[in-house]
């Protein structure tokens, strides 16, 4: 087998994991060096009228919704499963689905952001499902399969 | 009875008038389920599912290029 030019495909789940520090940034202590905890993450909606997208760095109240039974900050994500690779695909989805249970959701939404509570509410990624409301009911976010070109995450 | 939380309390659901929509985006599939009461929406609920993933091509530079 030849030499080959490349990204190695250990380092792309190894950004999701921490596991690479190339610049001086300051962290939340995850409680030890050799046994860290995983960073909690948490979900929050947006109106149709917000700007959440590439250039979000953090969680932001500006533009989130507000309604019966949602608390600003959203609801937290399940992430039972490390990110992993397949191919050369690093890649991560959370475990379960992001559910606002018995919301009332008048004004209209389309974009969940999930970010990083435990580490300075830093932006992870958004999702734009189109503009919708809730009524006394639940919103329930699904979660695509967990794996390389399906996943919620792919670093290709 | 089955029943099922709306703007006006737990109601029968075989009172409420129950109808889906549907709505396929680029990267999502979206199911709102609309319930009514004598024309009145009382309850809606969605459920959306993440089609594609988002997904970022990391890129190597070229050493000299």
């Amino acid at each position: 087998m030849a030499n080959s030019t490349a990204i190695c495909t250990s380092f792309k789940a190894e950004l999701m994991l921490g596991a690479h520090q190339f610049g001086a940034v300051t962290i939340v202590s995850r409680t030890s060096l050799t046994a860290p905890t995983t960073d909690s993450l948490k979900a929050s909606l947006y109106l149709t009228t917000a700007s959440i997208g590439a250039s979000t760095t953090a969680y932001t109240a500006t533009g989130e919704v507000s309604g019966t039974n949602y608390s600003a900050g959203g609801v937290a994500v399940t992430n039972a499963t490390a990110p992993t690779t397949s191919g050369t695909t690093g890649y991560w989805t959370p475990s379960a689905a992001i559910v606002y249970t018995t919301v009332t959701l008048s004004t209209a939404f389309d974009t969940v952001l999930l970010y990083n509570s435990t580490q300075s509410n830093r932006a992870i990624l958004a999702f734009n499902f189109g503009s919708t409301t809730v009524t006394a009911g639940t919103l329930t976010l699904n979660m695509p399969t967990n794996a390389a070109g399906t996943a919620l995450i792919n670093l290709a | 009875m089955n029943l099922v939380q709306t703007t006006q309390g737990l109601m029968d659901l075989s009172r409420l008038e129950v109808k889906d929509v549907v709505e396929v985006g680029d990267n999502y599939r979206k199911i709102a389920t609309e319930y009514r009461l004598g024309g009145e929406l009382v309850r809606r609920e969605v459920t959306v599912t993440a089609l594609r993933p988002i997904e970022t091509v990391a890129e190597q530079g070229v050493i000299n290029g």
